[in-house]
């Protein structure tokens, strides 16, 4: 191999072998690179730069995103929690109505009433004057007449639950009753009280008060209800808040549950969640979150002479306003679970149809129709409104119809919440019944998307959001026992499905803007989890009970100005 | 002109450098002078001053380093490269790589090095971008290399440069990590993808041409003298 070699001496110049030769005229060389290399060297280092904050700045937003969603799951979680403490104890009055005796078919009315309990704790408005007023509305032929009391009290009775504790007899109830007064406007009405309990059958009710405080929080009307689940052992409907604070009632009427009572006070509920998920998405985004370049690829945007004029038109208010359609289908999956506790015997009640004689079943027919339970197809149109708060993010909101199946199978020809073998002719253990599902729904959702507005081209795009649902109606059927079909309507009292669910539901995927167009297509992933639970009243505890889910794709349109929304 | 002013006009001239300040002196003699710093030309500034520059994000610091280094960097790659172009693009790849990687620096060994490697390195990533790897036999290449001599001053460096551009990408790439960077035959094909059989076949291939070269400049050389 060449090795280096020096044979300088002096007098003479010096030599080398080749390598020497070019190492060392190489060695101390230099090349005056020409003036505009590091113009383009500085414009790359900027560009790279911008590409690194923006880098960041994506990061800091999924960061925004995850937060909020973690937000949003957590003050959801803490509404029902309290929702739920509330519901426990009017389970606890039912719990106590003997079985068998005619005060428990007036059990059956606690459902509902405990749903007004819900409702009431959910931020209700509460009256200052402690007015309370449980009285029942007239329902169908056999109500001809309403009974509802009014009870006025002093001031102390509604004061905070340790007040009441500390003064011991400060309040005393003044119990006005009116009897086979006529059914008028609704005894919910009386003093602008929100009614809350019934009297079925003449007997007790259990009637979940709901006493109201200026400036008191809902957690101090659920407290209330609470105490109130005592009705149960009180004779004559006398119920017992705190020792010596009494509120009686006089419930004597042979309506049936009241359910527009419900329906009422739950949808009252509602404007406060929006309101919330509102109050969310506007909450502005701290310094660091905000863009750390004005400019970032919009440097090459820039000289394209057309972009200015694009962005003066786009700042009105028009063009943050883009109109979409989206179509979904996903597999769905009610996940119920209609199992009871073997404690909780549950009384035969009237039902139409096929299952006049149906039982409850409390084990067996519930878990084999769950082990069956199989996803089906659902399918959600909707149609939303966006508002681009930035030139990401958008807030969206709308209107949205769901038709979603499902399927199961059982031996004890399970339908619903209720096990019917005894009603069918061909009662068979041997033979595995399928049953078909079908819930149609209509709803409100909300969405915050994270997209790139007027881009050209390809996109990610990724959104999240909630949505709160109303039942419209469900359809279930056995398999070749065409008889045994049940149709449920919002307005079925009896119906084993909660009527109002609330979900969140999540997505990213592709969206396609062609040049000049002022269209957009989207397609991605989407997933959705309830936060409520499809059956009415679930037997588990609140972080036991089984959730509805879906997975789906969705494909939606858009409709928008051309250029980016806001600059 | 007040105290105040003229203790605005001593910020605004730290913020200038020191430019404006170094030749306005107050004429006011109650005014209290701004404490200025000396301009500093970059040729002044140490390799560790351009470094902590660099890393505080300063783009003036930047350019000092670009400007310090870029002749002997340019020459560097247009060692490696064909053209003048591509030298270029190998020179602003690198120096890219240079300030997104100078807090890796460990000041170790001086600067040039690391840069000069960087380089290297960046060539070596131009030419496999460019050239394809031609699988050469380790018999090719011939076994005596050396016996030669060259008189150092009868070569000019622009005559070599171009000497080693004119070689085949594969011939130029090993005979500048070989003759001129210092590196095995080993670790030449480690960083080229190649075996060391291969590097010393085109080794010994680019230097039986530039040998032939020189030694045809130095006919054509002693042939004009005697004209």
């Amino acid at each position: 191999m060449a090795t280096e070699t020096n044979h300088t001496t002096s007098g003479q110049e010096p030599h080398g072998d080749l390598e020497r030769l070019f190492r060392e005229k190489f060695a101390e060389a230099e090349i005056t690179p020409r003036a505009h290399l590091w113009d383009q060297l500085d414009h790359e280092l900027l560009v790279r730069q911008n590409e690194a904050y923006r880098r960041r700045l994506v990061e800091h937003r999924w960061v925004a995103a995850a937060s909020a969603a973690v937000l949003l799951s957590v003050g959801s979680w803490l509404g029902l929690r309290e929702s739920a403490t509330t519901k426990g104890a009017s389970a606890e009055l039912a719990a106590t109505v003997a079985p068998g005796s005619p005060a428990a078919r007036g059990a059956a009315t606690a459902t509902t009433s405990d749903r007004s309990a819900t409702a009431a704790a959910s931020g209700m408005p509460l009256r200052a004057d402690g007015a309370v007023s449980a009285g029942t509305q007239a329902a169908g032929a056999q109500s001809s007449s309403s009974t509802y009391a009014s009870v006025a009290s002093s001031p102390e009775t509604v004061a905070p639950v340790g007040r009441r504790e500390a003064g011991q007899s400060a309040s005393r109830a003044a119990v006005v009753a009116y009897s086979s007064q006529p059914a008028a406007s609704g005894a919910s009405s009386v003093s602008g009280a929100y009614v809350a309990g019934s009297a079925a059958q003449g007997l007790t009710s259990a009637a979940v008060p709901t006493l109201a405080a200026g400036g008191s929080s809902a957690s101090a009307a659920g407290t209330l209800a609470s105490r109130g689940t005592g009705a149960g052992n009180l004779p004559d409907g006398e119920t017992s808040l705190g020792g010596d604070t009494k509120v009686s009632f006089v419930a004597g009427s042979d309506d049936n549950t009241n359910s527009g009572s419900l329906s009422r006070t739950t949808f009252d509920a509602l404007p406060g969640r929006e309101s919330g998920l509102g109050l969310l998405a506007g909450l502005g985004l701290p310094d660091s979150l905000k863009r750390a370049l004005p400019q970032g690829p919009e440097l090459l945007a820039q000289q394209n002479p057309g972009t200015e004029e694009d962005a003066k038109a786009s700042l009105s208010k028009a063009g943050r306003l883009r109109w979409s359609a989206a179509y979904s289908a996903a597999a769905f999956n009610p996940n119920i679970d209609f199992s009871q506790p073997a404690a909780s015997a549950v009384a035969m009640s009237p039902r139409g149809g096929v299952a006049t004689t149906a039982m409850h079943s409390g084990g067996v027919a519930a878990n084999e129709y769950r082990a069956n339970l199989r996803p089906g197809l659902g399918q959600r149109l909707a149609l939303t409104v966006k508002y681009a708060l930035t030139d990401r993010w958008a807030l969206g909101g709308g209107l949205q119809v769901a038709d979603q199946r499902a399927s199961s199978a059982s031996s004890h020809f399970f339908l619903d919440d209720r096990d019917t073998r005894y009603v069918q002719s061909n009662y068979s253990l041997s033979v595995v019944h399928t049953t078909n599902y079908r819930y149609r729904t209509a709803g409100l959702p909300l969405s915050l998307s994270y997209e790139s507005q007027g881009r050209k081209g390809l996109s990610f795009y990724a959104k999240m959001g909630a949505a709160v649902d109303v039942l419209l109606g469900s359809r279930s059927e056995i398999e070749g026992v065409p008889e045994s079909q049940r149709n449920y309507l919002l307005t079925s009292p009896d119906s084993p499905y909660r009527k109002v669910l609330a979900s969140l539901n999540g997505g990213a995927g592709l969206r396609y803007q062609p040049a000049r167009a002022a269209w957009t297509v989207a397609l991605g992933p989407e997933l959705e989890g309830g936060l409520t639970t499809l059956n009415a009243n679930p037997s588990q505890e609140l972080w036991r009970q089984t959730r509805p889910y879906s997975v789906g794709l969705a494909a939606s349109v858009e409709f928008g100005p051309k250029a980016a929304a806001v600059r | 002109m007040s105290g105040a002013t003229l203790r605005v006009m001593g910020k605004f001239s730290n913020l200038l450098g020191g430019a404006g300040s170094a030749t306005a002196e107050p004429r006011i003699s109650t005014a209290k002078a701004a404490p200025v710093r000396q301009l500093t030309s970059p040729a002044q500034l140490t390799e560790a001053e351009i470094i902590d520059g660099c890393l505080a994000g300063s783009r003036l610091m930047q350019k000092h380093l670009y400007d310090r280094y870029a002749g002997k960097m340019m020459a560097v790659c247009m060692r490696y490269a064909q053209t003048t172009f591509e030298a270029e693009d190998v020179m602003q790849e690198g120096f890219i790589t240079v300030f997104n990687n100078l807090r890796n620096f460990r000041r170790e060994c001086p600067l040039e090095f690391w840069i000069r490697r960087i380089m290297v390195n960046a060539a070596l990533r131009q030419h496999r971008r460019n050239a394809p790897l031609v699988a050469v036999s380790e018999s090719d290449y011939p076994v005596d290399l050396a016996g030669e001599e060259f008189t150092l001053s009868n070569y000019a460096f622009e005559e070599l440069l171009q000497m080693v551009q004119e070689l085949a990408p594969r011939y130029r790439m090993v005979f500048n990590l070989f003759a001129i960077e210092g590196y095995g035959h080993q670790e030449i094909g480690e960083m080229m993808g190649i075996s060391e059989g291969t590097s010393k076949s085109q080794y010994a291939r680019a230097r039986v041409i530039l040998k032939n070269k020189l030694e045809r400049l130095a006919a054509r050389q002693a042939h004009g003298n005697r004209n």
